[in-house]
């Protein structure tokens, strides 16, 4: 009895995690990223029924949680963004010394990007989705989500100081190895 | 001195690796197979312009994901979907 139910139920169980770190990332926040998960939960399991068994349940809870992280935004007018009222634009931060870009170093520089930039970084660069897919879920052009992805990372590489040539972004001590010895 | 390079790049002190053990196993084969340049992630399905393992942006995005994913998931999730389940099913309630 209610055999589907609980495959549903177990299914949901285990997107949490992700739809945990998705709205973490989206919303900043730990609290307010967890009332999203919670809402998610709730009104995927009421429109259960609308979906169909066999295509993307992970996409799908991702539409739903992102799709109520705006609409939450909508009603309290905005006040994302740039809230310790820093403009950000050109703030660098810089490595520490031993080059390597530090997690916390990371986060600091993601919360700096816009969210529709921010997201759609995180669906294809983590969350692991095609850019078909990421597409649907932000109900955006395939087009869009390339060049989200591009201008968030080159943001990125901004704010970190990271060197946007080539993939072995250069560290401090390896830059200056290569000042000293003349690149090859 | 590209050799050199890579192998410092692959040595963050890396946080939150232990905990994942597939990235692990990511590093581990980029640290001893580095000779091909397009060697890495042979099984991701698609291959984000410059997001991959080999870059710094990939890796910390990675990174920071794999953080909030293998966080503890609080117990009013579990919770919650208990109570939706017993709320849909107002036989379940007969069985104890």
């Amino acid at each position: 009895m209610a055999e589907h139910d609980s495959t549903f139920r177990v299914d949901l169980i285990k997107a949490i995690p992700s739809l945990r770190a998705f709205a973490i990332s989206l919303s900043q926040r730990s609290d307010r990223a967890d009332d999203l998960v919670q809402e998610t939960l709730v009104k995927a399991w009421d429109k259960q029924a609308s979906f169909q068994m066999g295509t993307n349940l992970k996409a799908w809870l991702f539409t739903i949680l992102r799709n109520e992280f705006y609409s939450q935004m909508r009603k309290r007018g905005r006040e994302v963004q740039d809230s310790d009222g820093v403009i950000t634009a050109g703030v660098a931060i810089h490595p520490g010394q031993q080059g390597a870009v530090d997690l916390k170093d990371f986060r600091t520089a993601l919360e700096k990007l816009p969210e529709d930039q921010r997201e759609a970084i995180i669906l294809i660069g983590a969350s692991g989705f095609s850019y078909e897919e990421a597409a649907e879920i932000c109900n955006c052009a395939v087009g869009t989500i390339k060049s989200r992805v591009s201008r968030a990372r080159t943001r990125l590489q901004e704010l970190l100081g990271i060197d946007g040539e080539g993939d072995y972004g250069p560290d401090a001590i390896a830059s200056q190895v290569l000042g000293s010895v003349a690149v090859v | 001195v590209r050799e050199q390079f890579r192998v410092s790049v692959s040595r963050f002190p890396a946080r939150g690796i232990r905990r994942n053990p597939e990235q692990a196993r990511k590093r581990r084969s980029r640290m001893t197979g580095m000779n091909d340049k397009s060697g890495h992630g042979q099984k991701e399905p698609h291959k984000p312009e410059g997001l991959g393992t080999n870059s710094e942006i990939g890796r910390k995005l990675k990174q920071y994901y794999n953080e909030l994913v293998t966080e503890q998931v609080p117990d009013r999730f579990m919770d919650l979907l208990q109570k939706l389940e017993t709320k849909e099913d107002p036989s379940s309630k007969a069985k104890d």
